[in-house]
């Protein structure tokens, strides 16, 4: 059994094989620094999927629901981006070990490029939650709807939805604006064309204010992509974007997925830092290495993320 | 001078470990597919649903952990500095079974949750419900 760092403490450098490509004992204060700060991460970071567990199991409901909403797509797509990165940045770490200038720095580059990459797919998923309305709005005539839909345009006087579902309000049962979304309002319209013969998803509105659905709702046999609706603010009693404060789902959804993204936010600084020293000529392998652990951390985080948030 | 200053000792080259970064990325992302599609096939008891994604993350997972983060050829220390925190994080969430347990069973979708919820009531000294 060889002596550990345990055994007899941390030997002086000169006597210590090389710190800078060291694997093995004695490791390298550095490497243990930045272990124990990644230690501490998993503990934060376990403490935010405890959380999404509880609430997941408070309310399987609402959770399944509008989980169902997010985009998988873009989630996979993000795996597959940072999954990358961690490749190019393990390929930096052994480039900067070995000397290599120019390969250190192409490597960071693209690392630096993924980051960025994740962080513009998450600008985007972040965006069409905040351009995604749940609006309750009255007609003239008194009837009021439920409509949910995305944000074409906003002027001060009135709200323009596309790509827009609505549903009579409920006459029974309660009503709450942060559990609906937007398939529960296609599915609840139909329950209620069936019911009174008379489809609110499909049918013009009776008042001026509200524009007609477009064409594409007439034809059943394509996809229900909703239809145009102008809501005057006058007539809007309740009105709701899918932030986190729409409901506990949304809640844990942007928390996690928000602290993860400043995590990379935060990576992206450090890497930007490494970046700069190399393209003035100084090459820190140990640094490479401690920020490498630092950003496979990140991505391995983002591996879990994204089963228990967007698939499950 | 502001440069940070790399560690300096005498400068024997230690041996590299090769490890072929391809390959590992190109299992991941193969895993990445298969976590999709494990997904996509949704089994009848939603623990089973859970547990296998989670099996699957943790595979990409050890993956990382052990090639791109050199995991394989650290000394002890660092394995110690790892180990602690996972072993601390199966304990949160062990701990927190009893309390997803107890909720109401009337907000579970799943069947078996009334007999779980008995159970677990019972060790804590409540009252077995009957089922609605």
């Amino acid at each position: 059994m060889s002596d550990t760092i345990i055994d007899h403490g941390y030997i002086p450098e000169e006597h210590a094989p090389d710190p800078v490509v060291g694997h093995g004992d004695p490791t390298p204060p550095g490497k243990v620094a930045i272990w124990l700060f990644l230690a501490s991460e998993v503990m934060f970071f376990i403490g935010l999927l405890a959380t999404y567990i509880i609430f997941r199991s408070g309310s399987p409901k609402i959770f399944a629901e509008h989980a169902a909403a997010l985009s998988k797509p873009l989630a996979g797509n993000n795996t597959l981006v940072l999954i990358f990165s961690s490749l190019t940045m393990a390929l930096a770490v052994d480039a900067a070990q070995k000397g290599s200038k120019n390969r250190t720095i192409i490597c960071l580059a693209i690392t630096v490029l993924c980051a960025f990459g994740f962080m513009g797919i998450k600008y985007k998923e972040y965006s069409d939650k905040f351009t995604h309305y749940t609006v309750v709005a009255r007609e003239a005539d008194g009837k009021v709807f439920v409509y949910d839909g995305h944000l074409a345009e906003k002027t001060s006087d009135a709200l323009k939805l596309t790509h827009a579902h609505r549903m009579a309000m409920p006459a029974d049962g309660p009503f709450n604006i942060h559990w609906m979304s937007a398939q529960g309002v296609k599915t609840v319209a139909a329950m209620q064309a069936k019911e009174t013969g008379h489809d609110d998803d499909h049918a013009t509105p009776t008042t001026a204010g509200a524009a007609a659905p477009n064409a594409t709702h007439a034809d059943a046999t394509h996809a229900d992509h909703g239809g145009d609706y102008t809501l005057p603010r006058s007539t809007i009693s309740q009105a709701i974007t899918y932030g986190p404060w729409k409901n506990i789902f949304y809640a844990c959804y942007f928390a996690t997925t928000g602290v993860h993204g400043l995590h990379v936010v935060g990576g992206i600084v450090a890497l930007g830092l490494l970046l700069g020293h190399a393209l003035r000529g100084k090459l820190l392998p140990a640094h490479t290495e401690y920020i490498g652990l630092y950003w496979h951390f990140v991505d391995l985080v983002w591996i879990f993320l994204f089963p228990l948030l967007y698939l499950i | 001078m502001n440069e940070p200053e790399e560690p300096h000792g005498h400068t024997e080259p230690t041996p590299h470990h090769k490890i072929n970064y391809y390959f590992i990325f190109f299992s991941l992302v193969i895993l990445t597919i298969v976590t999709v599609l494990v997904a996509m096939h949704r089994f009848e008891s939603e623990v089973v649903n859970l547990l296998l994604a989670l099996l699957v993350a943790s595979i990409k997972a050890t993956l990382v952990a052990m090639f791109f983060m050199h995991l394989k050829f650290e000394g002890k220390l660092i394995y110690l500095i790892f180990i602690v925190p996972l072993l601390l994080c199966v304990l949160v969430i062990v701990a927190l079974i009893p309390d997803i347990l107890l909720t109401d069973p009337d907000k579970f979708p799943w069947s078996s949750s009334l007999k779980l919820f008995n159970s677990a009531n019972l060790l804590v000294g409540g009252g077995a419900v009957e089922s609605h």
